[in-house]
């Protein structure tokens, strides 16, 4: 639960594991890399020390369990940031202030009031000029209507927002580990355990947009991103391993993403939209 | 689409190239295809039951709105929106004053929108200045601030120690709710006045007793305009089509101002007075019209009273060459300008707000509408004083007008208007307490010597005190003495960053209002055309949500309602005599576009029945006497220069004061503030062009570079006022708070001697 928020950045820190440590029957997904995404998710999301608190926690969780998923980064040097090493009886308060500075760092690089210089928006990055609600919001939109979903108050918030693209990946990710788990492999494409007769057509493009999203759409903004944030004097080191991490996740996402065979695929092939509920018991994570 | 490349997501500017999918279509259809996606660990989309509709670019969303800013021009605007998102606007071409096209401002307007630097969510400040900003929920400001008020109330026993300061950011009818948010909530503190035209206001009251300009659509019957402290060009581009077509059919056009301006430079005549000698300028050419004969005897004896006595000031103190010595314009043009003008008939003048925001403003006004009415040009079709108007503003005041709490007390005394559309003034007379009024032009010195009960709260919205108020390091420090500072904005300003909570306010596409210009005689509604982005809120929202923190924690303490629908609220704007003045039946008409006034005549006092005293045009007005000025519009000099040269910081042509300047698209052209000086006072100094230098004087100063121009008088100064969002420049470092002569009657506080100005300048 702790790890999967019902609600955008409303990971409170009173829900926050104190330890990093994550207990066996935890839901943490079938990899490490929803793992970070949920984590990275709600970092970009949050909305105060609390939820930055959280988020940290939950990274500090994911790379204890998974091993420290940045290669480039020196070992450990920014692995774990959320707890003190050394915490002593007087901490909590100082832990608080703190927390308050990561809190007042990440406004000043992404939410304001004033002039950000990372705005952890796509469209922000990828139109001519800098602006919100751009090609890029639409793209992003378009893709999570396909999937079935939108943002919360679509049309108010944008829609290219960083953690709901990283929400998008999270779900794009489970599609393909679903695949993966009860038989699909990759671009193996062994279907034989899937029982609805489109799960190619399904498989393919949850792999496209999966290549859109991580390799095309991200790659174009998220790089620059990053790199501008990090250039800030002053990153609180809570932000600056998310933001590395983010980089790093999406590089090698993108690097992953193979070519895709030409042939043998019918663009268009799709048959109606089935009821909502029709095959959903079939993609049940194992 | 062919698979071109094994790209992965390398091409990181080419959304449109070579890509390693294929065809994002075929994904999105295939992912639809698959059926329900329920079971995916979404935590921050929810889901969605509408399918993807296909792309149409034709298939746009038309809107309503209207330029809510400072300007002439009140731009009826069409919106067009796709996917819920503003994709571009442009001007009415219903309304033939806007004539389907805006100016170079309006046409960012999708940039405001969509600026990543809107301010998007409530925000408090931990430590003034600090810049230390936390996010808080709309409930959790709204709290911290009842708190404080009721805690203010408690304190002092009444409200006075919270003030309101607003003004022009926003001229949507329904802001006016924030008046009303502070009605509601008791008798408060208001910073009282306008800094922008109150000195000739009153001078119009006086004469004619209104400001009430002709249409400036019938500018072109005008067989001569004079444009006399205005800049059109830049500041009213859709008037300067009439000014054209008058011209076209054979009127002189004269333009009158200190500077070159981009108007004095279309013109036939360009005269470039002494600052501040308007007052000479004007009384010369009616000597001059005087001696000559010129004079429209059947106005001045049938429609006007005191000419008489106007016509012996002019004979005993007033020569054409003294005039020209003042001014610096040559007597001969005097001469032949004010022959021309009283010979030319219609003739008109168009009385700029840049001449009378001086010492000596509200008379300069007087002589030039005596100038004009002496000609019989007043009620004229292309002729008259032409200033301003409120004709067409007769709404409701629906969200402004509220009752204070039962048993709020507040100011025992003395209550004036607050401000020139005060629609409540004289009905404030009948109660025992009133709102306590601070002189707005004096914000800096009335805050810090307000008294029992000092200002504590601030509530800032429609305006960007640090931008527009004077003296601003003194604004500063009286800002220091505030308890708590409220600022309702769309953009990080100075004045936000003096804050200690911003709330977020909607732009004019996300919020129902109507809009009433000054100057023109369309009314034009306000569609909300898309959501409110982010968390922003409308300020009769913002007083809707205040009001219910203020119930729940105090009941009865705010009279506000506490559920409002915008739209109606809208339409409660309107009444009888509105539509009957657009001639509407219902404000739904307005949908298919902008209305514009039925007027009896395009001339204002076309029936030449005044609203002075005498029912004549007053060249004598005893009102203005009991005012404490001259009942003629006599000479008065003049402020004394403080420094050596002349300071003036008009606003440019990418900015209405601080708005504008700081979208990107206007930075494209204005990156930097310039001083702009002449050759000769630049060499005097040893400055080069493009030389930092820095401008001071007693008040303050400011770091800028240098700009040499002959389109500035020697001896001048000039810095356009503005707001730059990556820069630390302030024009009001070098603007104190010198009053107008007049404003005082109609707006509440003076004007304010803007032009009235100097400073030093030397290389940095």
């Amino acid at each position: 639960m702790v790890l999967a928020p019902a609600q955008p950045g409303m990971v409170s820190r009173d829900a926050a594991p104190d330890a990093p440590a994550l207990p066996d029957s935890a839901p943490v997904g079938g990899t490490g890399r929803a793992c970070l995404l949920r984590g990275l998710r709600d970092l970009f999301a949050a909305r105060g020390a609390g939820d930055l608190r959280a988020a940290s926690l939950a990274l500090d969780a994911c790379t204890a369990r998974y091993g420290n998923p940045v290669p480039l980064l020196p070992n450990g040097a920014v692995a774990h940031v959320a707890v003190p090493h050394h915490k002593g009886p007087q901490d909590d308060a100082g832990d608080d202030a703190r927390w308050r500075e990561v809190e007042y760092a990440f406004n000043r690089l992404f939410v304001g009031p004033m002039s950000v210089p990372a705005p952890p928006y796509a469209s922000a990055w990828l139109e001519n000029d800098p602006r919100l609600m751009g090609e890029a919001a639409m793209d992003v939109r378009a893709l999570y209507h396909a999937l079935g979903y939108a943002v919360p108050g679509e049309g108010a918030i944008p829609d290219d927002h960083v953690s709901f693209e990283l929400d998008a990946a999270l779900a794009l990710s489970a599609l393909l580990d679903a695949d993966t788990a009860t038989g699909g492999h990759g671009a193996g494409r062994s279907f034989d355990s899937r029982p609805p007769s489109d799960d190619p057509e399904r498989r393919m493009a949850a792999e496209d947009a999966w290549r859109w999203l991580v390799a095309e759409h991200m790659s174009a903004w998220v790089p620059r991103f990053v790199q501008r944030a990090l250039a800030e004097p002053g990153v609180p080191p809570a932000i600056a391993r998310g933001l590395a991490l983010l980089l790093c996740w999406q590089e090698d996402a993108a690097r992953a993403c193979a070519p895709r065979p030409a042939a043998g695929r019918s663009m268009d092939a799709a048959g109606p939209a089935s009821p909502a509920g029709a095959s959903a018991t079939a993609f049940h994570r194992s | 689409m062919p698979d071109t490349s094994d790209k992965t997501g390398g091409g990181a500017l080419s959304r449109q190239g070579p890509s390693c999918s294929p065809s994002r279509r075929s994904f999105l259809k295939g992912l639809i295809a698959s059926g329900a996606l329920a079971t995916l660990p979404c935590g921050l989309l929810m889901p969605r039951n509408a399918s993807a509709t296909p792309f149409n670019k034709t298939d746009y969303q038309i809107f309503r709105n209207a330029c809510p800013r400072n300007c002439y021009d009140t731009c009826s605007m069409v919106t067009y929106v796709k996917d819920g998102v503003v994709k571009f606007v442009e001007g009415a071409p219903e309304s033939t004053y806007t004539a389907g096209g805006l100016c170079v401002k309006g046409y960012t307007y999708p940039r405001r929108v969509y600026s990543p630097d809107r301010i998007k969510y409530p925000m408090v400040q931990d430590g003034r200045g600090s810049g230390n900003w936390r996010r808080v929920s709309w409930d959790e400001a709204m709290e911290r601030i009842a708190r404080k008020l009721l805690e203010i109330k408690e304190k002092d026993g009444n409200l006075l120690g919270l003030a309101l300061t607003k003004y022009s950011g926003n001229f949507g009818i329904t802001n006016y709710g924030v008046e009303g948010m502070m009605s509601s909530l008791g008798y408060t503190t208001r910073l009282v006045g306008t800094p922008c035209w109150p000195a000739g206001i009153d001078a119009q009251n006086y004469d004619m007793g209104d400001m009430w300009c002709n249409d400036p659509e019938d500018m072109e019957a005008s067989r001569y305009i004079i444009i006399w402290g205005a800049n059109p060009a830049w500041c009213s581009v859709h008037s300067m089509k009439y000014v054209y077509a008058a011209r076209d059919r054979g009127a002189k056009v004269v333009v009158i101002d200190p500077v070159l301006t981009q108007t004095a430079a279309k013109g036939d005549v360009a005269w470039q007075p002494e600052t501040g000698s308007d007052v000479a300028l004007a009384l010369g050419m009616a000597r001059h019209v005087l001696d000559q004969d010129l004079v429209d005897r059947d106005f001045v004896t049938g429609n006007a009273v005191g000419f008489e006595e106007f016509a012996a000031y002019l004979r005993q103190n007033v020569t054409v060459e003294w005039a020209a010595e003042t001014s610096g314009i040559p007597a001969d043009d005097i001469r032949r300008v004010a022959e021309e003008f009283a010979t030319a008939k219609p003739a008109t003048i168009w009385i700029g707000y840049g001449m009378q925001r001086h010492v000596n403003g509200g008379v300069a006004v007087r002589a030039i509408d005596a100038l004009v009415a002496m000609t019989g040009n007043v009620g004229r079709v292309g002729g008259g004083a032409r200033y301003g108007h409120l004709q067409t503003w007769g709404f409701n005041y629906h969200a402004m007008i509220q009752a204070p709490p039962a048993g709020s007390t507040g100011f025992v005394g003395k209550a004036g208007p607050k401000g020139e559309f005060d629609v409540t003034a004289g009905a404030a007379a009948a109660a025992a307490y009133t709102d306590r009024a601070l002189n707005i032009n004096k914000t800096a010195q009335e805050l810090l010597d307000a008294q029992n009960p000092p200002v504590r709260v601030l509530w800032s919205s429609c305006k960007n005190p640090f931008a527009q108020d004077f003296d601003r390091n003194k604004l500063e420090k009286a800002f220091t003495k505030l308890e708590m500072v409220v600022s309702v904005e769309q953009f990080f300003t100075e004045t936000v960053r003096h804050s200690d909570i911003v709330l977020p306010v909607t732009t004019l596409f996300e919020e129902w209002t109507v809009n009433a210009s000054y100057w023109h005689y369309w009314v034009s509604l306000n569609e909300q055309a898309i959501a409110p982005l982010h968390e922003a809120k409308s300020n009769i929202e913002i007083a809707a949500l205040l009001s219910r923190h203020m119930n729940r924690l105090s009941p009865g303490s705010c009279t506000y309602p506490q559920e409002i629908d915008a739209k109606e609220w809208m339409a409660k704007e309107f009444n009888k005599g509105m539509y009957e003045l657009l001639g509407i039946t219902h404000w739904q008409d307005l949908r298919k576009g902008p209305a514009k006034a039925r007027l009896a005549s395009s001339a204002s006092w076309s029936e030449r029945r005044f609203k002075t005293p005498s029912g004549k045009y007053e060249f004598r007005s005893d009102l203005c006497a009991s005012h404490g000025h001259k009942a003629l519009p006599e000479y008065k000099e003049g402020r004394k220069p403080y420094a050596p040269y002349r300071l003036l910081t008009p606003h440019s042509k990418f900015a209405i004061h601080s708005q504008f300047a700081n979208l990107d698209w206007m930075e494209e052209f204005q990156k930097e503030p310039f001083v702009y000086l002449h050759p000769a006072l630049a060499k005097a100094k040893g400055i080069a062009d493009l030389d930092a230098v820095r401008v001071f004087n007693p008040i303050g100063e400011v770091k800028l570079r240098a700009k040499l121009t002959a389109t500035v008088p020697d001896g001048c100064l000039l810095v356009y006022e503005a707001w730059f969002r990556k820069l630390d420049f302030n024009v009001q470092n070098l603007v104190d708070d010198e009053p107008a002569d007049m404003g005082a009657y109609k707006t509440g506080a003076p004007g304010v001697a803007i032009h009235d100005q100097f400073a030093d300048v030397a290389r940095a």
